[in-house]
């Protein structure tokens, strides 16, 4: 067979046999049977795939798959390969090549596994674990949660200070004590710090478990019993003084199953306790005073303690002792009491009742401190008592006026209001405010000069009916009646009374407005309660809104197809304060005193649609172009840079105006700006002066054509002399 | 050689009026270039296009909600603009009777409307509400490119002129803002101005202003070169048109009263009272009333076939010209 079989038909050729094409030697393999599942079968070499961790067709080798970098192993990426330092040097110069540092940096030889240990060596952590309140280092009861906020293990300020003072971690604080080393009998004594006895916690028992029991061990805590040193069988034996300490403190270093079975969880896989054994499961201290071994050889080998203090044992010794002789013990710190102290026996417990009450009041004893407010109204006589100012403020009864007699001031020359009242006015007010205490009514008459007249007090009741109206308010609308319009135009009378209510609410005149013959009270009431809306409805516009709006100069232009208006030849201004433009313009004076300028600014888009030079002001590029408007008109070219091209502009169409023909041929001949105007007479003094105009023209800014380039466009007059004809006459 | 722009050669002969339009007509303008066709404008809403030799109706353009106030005609003739009521203005194509573009913008109705630029790439416009705006046509941008608020009340017209964009106003003045120089110049007329025209070589405008007076003014100084009125011109009420003619040797303008008068601007001298009215020699020499009927609002004038068009509140169009 010289064609290439593929391997499908390959392998349905040799199907029965087939089942190991490539086995030379030994004996083959039991044949490949698609549907068998077995994972330890052999399955061919051309099917076995490499995959990488992610299941993709990779193909890896060494640790985690062998090396795989870039892009398919390769250098690149998908979109090909750039070196990561090139920088476009036609883009940006290279510039933060430089910053970026030319040599690699350490990622770039990283693989994902050293990228994640890195990443991981990056985690922010604290220094040192957390302890919570009260728990002891390695003791998993207080980890975890809000307990590791509160207090930063490790060693305190107060444990460095003490390791200044030459303290060591494990040793116990004081002078040092003479003693022989532990276990060596017979030895020399040496200085010896003194034992770090434990802080004993002393806590109420609670519960109802017999004395020393702590309860069952939680599952979760037997991993971390079993990991202890076993060492602390001494703590065990400290147990029995501090029966009651906490639970959380006192774990239990054995398992203690309930004695129904033991799960496979609890299994510790230790042989030595038999789960089955019958009796109580508590591990008390069977032997008590029975010396112990010990492991370490005293305290000589505090330094290999662990930094942490742990609660440390308290030699059998002492509590031996505490439970025999009662009178005379040590210190937990080992040390004898002080002189003159004894150490007591009972149970420090905080709750119990205060032992030392506050001693008894004697009965009868009367205090020479006590308050003698009240005293004073009743005996103002007996020994002067305090009294605060405000007090007797209180408890003053004079009045200002007693209080000047007591003084002996001069009574003011002032009178009270309540001097010219009547007893019945009074009678109101009182009722009115609810004070009972004002001063009374003396009816008394008006002193000479200020009696009101009879017709005061009725024109005072008419003051009444006037409505209340801003002065400004009031002002503007006048001014506005004055200037412009005003309402009730169409009634005069009407009008006249508005104005003087204006006039009189402006403050302009004092008396009352008049009335219109037939107006009861009321109605004039009415009348000027309506003025005042007015005003305030036809006050002028003020401030930013004035400033926005304006009268129409005159009337302004109706279309035709406007609805009629009658009165509208009716609204003409009158009064109006012209500006001196207008006043101008009225006496036909047009010119410079009509005239007026006002700098604008076009903007560039604008300027190039109409194919004009912006101007200054827009502060155009004046690269290009000035030739255009150098050949202008024989001006000369200094002139052209220190005059503005426009207002040159101008100077050449006014001149050019008065050189046009007035007279005679009649008319305004256009000078031919646009469109080819002029060309009725067709002579040639119109396509000169077409041409000069052309000419005058500044330098356009023309986006297709470059003058530069195509050099000079012949004049229009050459182009009319070749193709010019008649019929271009408009 | 005699100039065949001599103002007596006026043509004075109504030989067409054109009737197709059921309200006031605002708006006239001739096609550009040899202005074959007559566009008119009109309170009916519609912008119909006449062949004013024929009398011919060709086409009737509708899409405005408003009537329409004014009208421009681009150079090529390709487009024309026009604006009115609806704040709009709108851009058509002549040929398919279609708006090209619609410039919103403006907060008043739109008063006056004229091409601009070179190749007429923006739209100029005046507005009721006191701005003038210049609208690109080039791009696709819907807003203003520029926006000019200096006029204090109405802009009632529009004219344009070289770099030079002049805007009347109902405040009394003309402002002319120069491109090239970046500056307005601010001519202040007295009264409501009502219509604006620019001479052909931009250095003179034609103003109507509602004191019943038609002035020339010069643009460089600002003088009054001429006033034209008459005995009998009235125009105080009425947006009333008026334009250059005979190569700007004649100005025309119509009155309120329906009659056109036509001066001329070397002399000043009124040279014809024409009727526009329909029967108003009669009338006239009756002494009738004038309505707002008889206002003839517009006119214009075909420079290349010496003809011109008076149009008004009666809603029909006369086309005048020599009388053989």
């Amino acid at each position: 067979m010289s064609s290439k079989r593929s391997r499908a038909a390959f392998e349905t050729d040799h199907a029965p046999p087939a089942h190991a094409p490539y086995a030379l030697y030994g004996t083959p393999l039991p044949a490949y049977d698609l549907d068998a599942r077995d994972d330890g079968s052999y399955v061919p070499i051309w099917k076995q795939e490499v995959t990488d961790e992610r299941g993709r067709k990779r193909l890896h080798g060494a640790f985690t798959g062998g090396f795989s970098a870039g892009y398919f192993n390769t250098v690149g990426s998908k979109e090909g390969w750039a070196p990561s330092t090139f920088v476009s040097s036609r883009a940006n110069r290279a510039k933060d090549g430089k910053a970026q540092s030319q040599g690699q940096r350490v990622e770039e030889f990283m693989d994902e596994e050293d990228l994640a240990e890195q990443a991981e060596s990056q985690k922010l952590e604290t220094q040192g674990g957390f302890a919570g309140l009260g728990s002891g280092s390695g003791d998993g009861g207080g980890k975890g949660m809000f307990a590791d906020l509160f207090r930063a293990e490790g060693e305190t300020m107060g444990v460095k200070l003490l390791q200044r003072m030459g303290w060591r971690q494990g040793q116990g604080v004081g002078p040092r004590v003479k003693r022989r080393a532990q276990g060596d009998d017979k030895g020399e004594a040496h200085l010896f710090a003194p034992v770090n006895a434990p802080m004993i916690t002393i806590s109420r028992k609670t519960d109802h478990k017999g004395l020393g029991f702590a309860g069952e061990e939680k599952l979760e805590n037997e991993a971390l019993s079993t990991g202890r040193d076993d060492d602390d069988d001494d703590e065990r034996d400290a147990r029995i003084l501090q029966s009651n300490r906490s639970k959380v403190l006192t774990k239990p270093k054995k398992v203690k199953t309930s004695s129904l079975g033991v799960g496979v969880l609890n299994d510790t896989g230790s042989d030595d306790e038999d789960p089955y054994v019958m009796g109580p499961q508590i591990s008390y201290n069977r032997i008590i005073g029975g010396d112990k071994k010990k492991k370490k050889g005293g305290i000589m080998a505090s330094n290999a303690v662990p930094a942490v203090s742990r609660p440390v044992f308290t030699s059998k010794k002492l509590t031996q002792r505490t439970a025999t002789s009662a009178g005379f013990r040590k210190c937990h710190d080992g040390r004898l009491p002080l002189d003159g102290f004894v150490l007591s026996l009972a149970p420090l417990t905080i709750t119990e009742e205060n032992k030392h009450p506050p001693p008894e009041v004697p009965p009868g004893w009367q205090s020479t401190k006590t308050s003698t407010a009240g005293s004073t109204t009743t005996d103002p006589n007996s020994t002067p008592t305090f009294t605060s100012t405000a007090d007797a403020a209180k408890l003053s009864t004079l009045n200002p006026t007693s209080r000047t007699a007591l003084l002996g001031e001069q009574p003011l020359p002032g009178k009270s209001i309540f001097d010219y009242l009547s007893p019945a006015t009074r009678a109101k007010l009182a009722t009115a405010t609810g004070h009972s205490n004002l001063p009374p009514a003396r009816n008394e008459r008006a002193p000479a000069g200020f009696e009101a007249s009879e017709a005061d007090s009725k024109r005072r009741t008419l003051w009444d009916l006037v409505p209340a109206l801003d002065k400004e308010t009031a002002g503007a609308a006048l001014q506005r009646g004055k200037t412009g319009w005003m309402p009730y135009a169409e009634d005069e009378g009407k009008r006249e009374r508005y104005r003087s209510f204006l006039e009189l609410k402006a403050g302009l005149r004092a008396d009352l407005p008049e009335r219109a013959e037939g107006f009861g009270l009321e109605a004039w009431g009415r009348e000027m309660g309506e003025f005042a809306q007015a005003a305030e409805v036809f006050k002028p516009i003020s401030g930013l809104m004035a400033t926005r709006f304006t009268s129409s100069a005159s009337g302004a232009p109706r279309l035709a197809s406007d609805a009629i208006e009658p009165a509208a030849a009716a609204r003409v201004e009158r009064g109006r304060s012209e500006d001196p433009a207008e006043k101008a313009a009225k006496m036909g004076m047009f010119g410079p005193l009509t005239r007026s300028k006002v700098p604008f600014y076009p903007t560039r888009l604008l300027c190039k649609r109409f194919n004009v030079r912006p101007p200054a002001n827009v502060g155009a590029d004046r690269d290009e172009g000035g030739g255009g408007g150098a050949e202008g008109g024989g001006a000369g070219n200094k002139r052209l840079e220190v005059v503005n091209q426009a207002s040159l502009d101008r100077m050449m169409r006014e001149a050019n105006w008065e050189k046009r023909p007035v007279a005679g041929e009649g008319g305004f001949v256009s000078g031919g700006m646009e469109g080819g105007s002029g060309g009725d007479g067709g002579g040639e003094a119109g396509g000169k002066e077409e041409e000069l105009a052309r000419e005058r023209l500044p330098a356009e800014v023309s986006v297709d054509t470059n003058e530069a380039l195509e050099g000079r466009k012949a004049g229009e007059a050459v182009f009319r002399a070749i193709f010019g004809d008649s019929d271009e006459e408009e | 050689m005699s100039r065949t722009t001599h103002p007596s050669s006026f043509p004075t002969t109504p030989f067409t009026r054109l009737t197709t339009h059921t309200a006031p007509v605002h708006a006239l303008a001739f096609s550009s270039g040899s202005g074959q066709y007559l566009l008119t404008g009109s309170q009916d809403r519609s912008i119909r296009l006449f062949n004013p030799t024929s009398s011919k109706l060709i086409q009737t353009y509708s899409a405005h909600g408003y009537g329409v106030l004014d009208l421009a005609v681009s150079t090529d003739n390709s487009r024309f603009a026009s604006a009115g009521g609806d704040k709009v203005v709108f851009i058509w194509d002549v040929a398919s009777a279609a708006t090209v573009r619609r410039f919103q913008g403006h907060a008043g109705r739109v008063n006056g409307v004229r091409f601009a630029g070179e190749g007429d790439a923006v739209v100029v416009s005046g507005s009721f509400d006191g701005t003038v705006r210049c609208w690109d046509l080039r791009a696709r941008g819907e807003r203003a490119v520029m926006v000019w608020g200096e006029a204090r009340d109405s802009v009632s017209c529009v004219a344009v002129a070289g770099g030079s964009v002049w805007a009347g106003s109902v405040d009394g003045r003309v402002r002319c803002y120069d491109l090239r120089a970046g500056e307005v110049e601010v001519d202040c007329l007295g009264a409501s101005v009502t219509s604006l025209g620019v001479t052909g070589a931009g250095d003179g405008y034609l103003v109507s202003t509602l004191d019943s007076k038609i002035r020339l003014m010069d643009c460089g100084s600002g003088a009054c070169l001429q006033k034209f009125g008459s005995e009998g011109f009235v125009n105080e009420e009425y947006r009333v048109r008026s334009t250059l003619g005979m190569g700007d040797a004649v100005a025309i303008s119509g009155g309120q009263d329906g009659r056109v008068f036509v001066w001329d601007v070397l002399s000043g001298e009124v040279m014809h009272r024409l009727w526009h009215k329909r029967g108003g020699e009669a009338e006239g020499a009756m002494g009738g009333n004038s309505g707002k009927r008889d206002v003839v609002s517009a006119v214009a004038w075909n420079q290349t076939r010496k003809m011109w068009a008076s149009a008004g509140g009666d809603g029909e169009v006369v086309v005048w010209g020599k009388g053989d």
